[in-house]
């Protein structure tokens, strides 16, 4: 009986540890593999809008980053597109001529897409359905582009695309892409107009954009969209075909420049909005401050601090890539697209770069930003809030760029 | 007509609806008595509308389609689909033949959420199909912050048309836009919305003319706004830190006019002179 009861706790233990050996060694098994995989539908249909579904982030990526998808040798569409070293990468993205020359295999070599989906790949291609602009080339287009509105369809610019599927060639699908690369939003809050005497303690004018939704252009509208205007109002004959220049700003008149921004339902970027892109506020949180900031450069408050400053009392100032990246000013080399003078809202080319033409309601004669490429770093035109007159028409010597706002309705 | 009957013969050709209404943009004339997942067995041998899909073909000509049901009583159920235009209402239809038809059906469930419809369809063998159809179209406006961009304000990314088979090329319909000077946003002095914006349907933008309200009445065209004998320019009503109600002749704060001019109130539009 004694000897009985002594086994039962050995039993207890070698049973316990039995187990623990168990768990511990299925633990170490291979797990079978769980077919977690969605089955793949049988309806035609069904498989063709699910793989386009799946492909929609790559084609997203293509058309929003189509940059990030250039290799080290270019881009192999001459007639469609060029790499320029001088261009920034902005100007691939939401680029139509980046996509014709994409879908064409002139970027990575590849004209269809892999997406995997139930376990197996398939290829989805942009169609070739649409017709030839000749100016371009005689080839057939992989896209269309639209001018709003459509059948209660609430956008401008639409890019008409048709998506197949190699695996279901009986179908396409067609859609039409937005440009959400082009603006970017002013945020609502109370904003300064111009310069103003900080010693007297002035206030300047000043404004709110408080239920209102405005979105400025990034970049001065380029000759590449010029072109899209004239062939959409019938005036191909006033294309500029080098596209060399498609990337560099267009030099319309101020009459021109309206007429553009007004197919699109946009406007010519106003002075006051310019200067509430380009100043940074204090404290950007703090959307009703007591006193509106007006500082004299995007960067910094003062502008003694910054290289603009360093030239206007050094003579001998030398201009470093990092100055030109920040304003492109005489001296600097040419360059287009680039982002490293973004502003506070998104905006580029606050000082430096080109002359730009400004819509003053507020004072009518002082219609440009002076501040340019064609001038001297020392120059005093260098700075946030000078502004000068332009007579509205585009000369070769002095070249006027513009950009466009528009006011989305509630 | 003829682009009607062309997209009608495209959508006979396949097989059930649910690929073209993943384009759906608005369900209407919803059975107002019908829940979601709810067994229909009432009233029993006779037709109902379930409801219509509208939804836009590849050429983005809008069409409705009515889906009827006949509930199962004496005979099996039968479920019924026409395709007709925008402005006719189902409920003339609902006796005409359909343009699609599955009968013999034992039961019908259906449910209806913001992006997702779904339909159960079980045959008197106890056979069931389901159609689940999300609506890729479908698209709530965000609030927009620092860095987001118009047109992802104004509508999806990427707009779905409708699928199609073979080679007939895309011709988009566009609507008609609305001309100059149309009022596009009527707001009245006392700042009630008379009817809602159709703004974004004008050819070249709109204007507004500030009337003190957080929106004011609004034009299609183009405005020289603070310029002499235009209307003044919206100037905002919070910049003053303070709570006012703004009426043109009492205080004109909230509009300006260029150097030089002064504001005239026309009831409470400012103009600029």
């Amino acid at each position: 009986m004694k000897k009985k009861a002594e086994i039962v706790p050995k039993l207890i233990v070698i049973c316990g540890a039995l187990s623990l050996l168990g768990i511990v060694f299925l633990f170490f098994i291979p797990k079978s593999k769980v077919e977690t995989r969605q089955k793949k539908p049988e309806s035609t249909q069904r498989l063709f809008a699910q793989v386009i579904q799946a492909a929609i982030p790559k084609i997203k990526k293509i058309w929003e980053e189509g940059d990030r998808f250039i290799k080290k040798d270019g881009l192999q569409c001459k007639d469609e597109i060029l790499l320029d070293k001088n261009v920034g990468r902005s100007y691939y993205q939401c680029q139509p001529h980046f996509w014709q020359c994409f879908w064409s295999g002139g970027v990575n070599g590849k004209t269809a897409i892999e997406v995997e989906v139930f376990g197996e790949l398939f290829h989805v291609r942009a169609q070739q359905s649409f017709r030839p602009i000749s100016e371009y080339s005689a080839q057939k287009r992989f896209y269309e582009i639209l001018k709003g509105p459509y059948n209660g369809l609430n956008f401008h610019y639409g890019v008409l695309i048709e998506l197949s599927i190699d695996e279901v060639p009986e179908l396409k699908w067609p859609i039409i892409m937005t440009d959400t690369c082009r603006d970017t939003y002013l945020p609502q809050r109370i904003y300064g107009y111009s310069k103003v005497d900080q010693k007297k303690s002035e206030q300047g004018f000043e404004w709110d954009n408080f239920d209102r939704h405005l979105f400025i252009d990034k970049f001065y509208v380029s000759n590449q969209m010029v072109n899209e205007w004239r062939i959409l109002t019938n005036n191909n004959n006033q294309i500029i075909s080098d596209r060399s220049k498609w990337a560099h700003p267009a030099l319309l008149s101020l009459k021109e420049q309206k007429e553009y921004c007004g197919f699109w339902g946009k406007r010519v970027l106003e002075a006051k909005l310019f200067d509430a892109a380009t100043m940074t506020p204090s404290d950007i949180k703090n959307s009703l401050p007591d006193r509106v900031a007006r500082p004299q450069t995007p960067w910094q408050r003062d502008l003694s601090k910054t290289f603009l400053g360093m030239a206007r009392i050094n003579p001998d100032y030398q201009l470093t890539p990092l100055d030109c990246d920040l304003a492109q000013v005489q001296g600097c080399r040419e360059k287009y697209y680039t982002t490293d003078s973004v502003t506070w809202m998104g905006m580029n080319f606050a000082l430096g770069f080109f002359p730009e033409s400004l819509v003053n309601n507020i004072e009518p004669e002082k219609n440009i930003k002076m501040s340019s490429r064609f001038r001297a770093a020392e120059s005093e035109v260098h700075e946030l809030g000078v502004l000068g007159r332009w007579s509205g028409e585009n000369q070769k010597e002095f070249p006027v760029a513009f950009r466009c706002y528009e006011e989305v309705a509630q | 007509m003829i682009a009607f009957l062309f997209t009608l013969i495209s959508f006979m050709t396949l097989a059930n609806p649910t690929l073209k209404w993943s384009n759906a943009i608005e369900i209407v004339e919803k059975h107002e008595f019908y829940k979601n997942n709810e067994v229909i067995t009432k009233p029993e041998n006779s037709w109902q509308v379930l409801f219509a899909v509208l939804y836009r073909d590849e050429n983005m000509v809008t069409f409705k389609d009515c889906l009827f049901y006949r509930v199962p009583g004496i005979e099996p159920g039968i479920l019924k689909l026409k395709t007709i235009s925008i402005e006719k209402s189902c409920g003339e239809f609902i006796f005409s033949d359909g343009h699609q038809q599955w009968s013999g059906l034992k039961s019908l469930q259906f449910s209806i959420a913001n992006d997702f419809l779904s339909l159960n369809l079980t045959n008197s063998n106890y056979q069931s199909e389901k159609w689940d159809i999300p609506f890729f179209n479908v698209y709530r406006r965000p609030v927009p912050k620092i860095l987001s961009n118009s047109a992802e304000y104004r509508s999806p990314q990427f707009i779905f048309l409708n699928p199609h088979r073979g080679n007939a090329p895309i011709t988009p319909q566009k609507s008609i836009a609305l001309k100059d000077q149309t009022p596009c946003h009527n707001v009245s002095d006392t700042c009630e919305e008379k009817s809602p914006s159709i703004c974004f349907q004008c050819e070249h933008g709109w204007f507004e003319i500030p009337n003190g309200c957080p929106q004011g009445p609004k034009f299609c065209g183009r405005s020289e706004c603070g310029l002499k004998n235009q209307p003044a320019c919206r100037r905002g009503m919070k910049y003053q830190r303070k709570t006012a109600d703004y009426e043109c002749r009492l205080d004109q704060s909230f509009a300006y006019c260029a150097k030089g001019l002064s504001v005239q109130c026309q009831g409470n539009l400012p103009y600029c002179l």
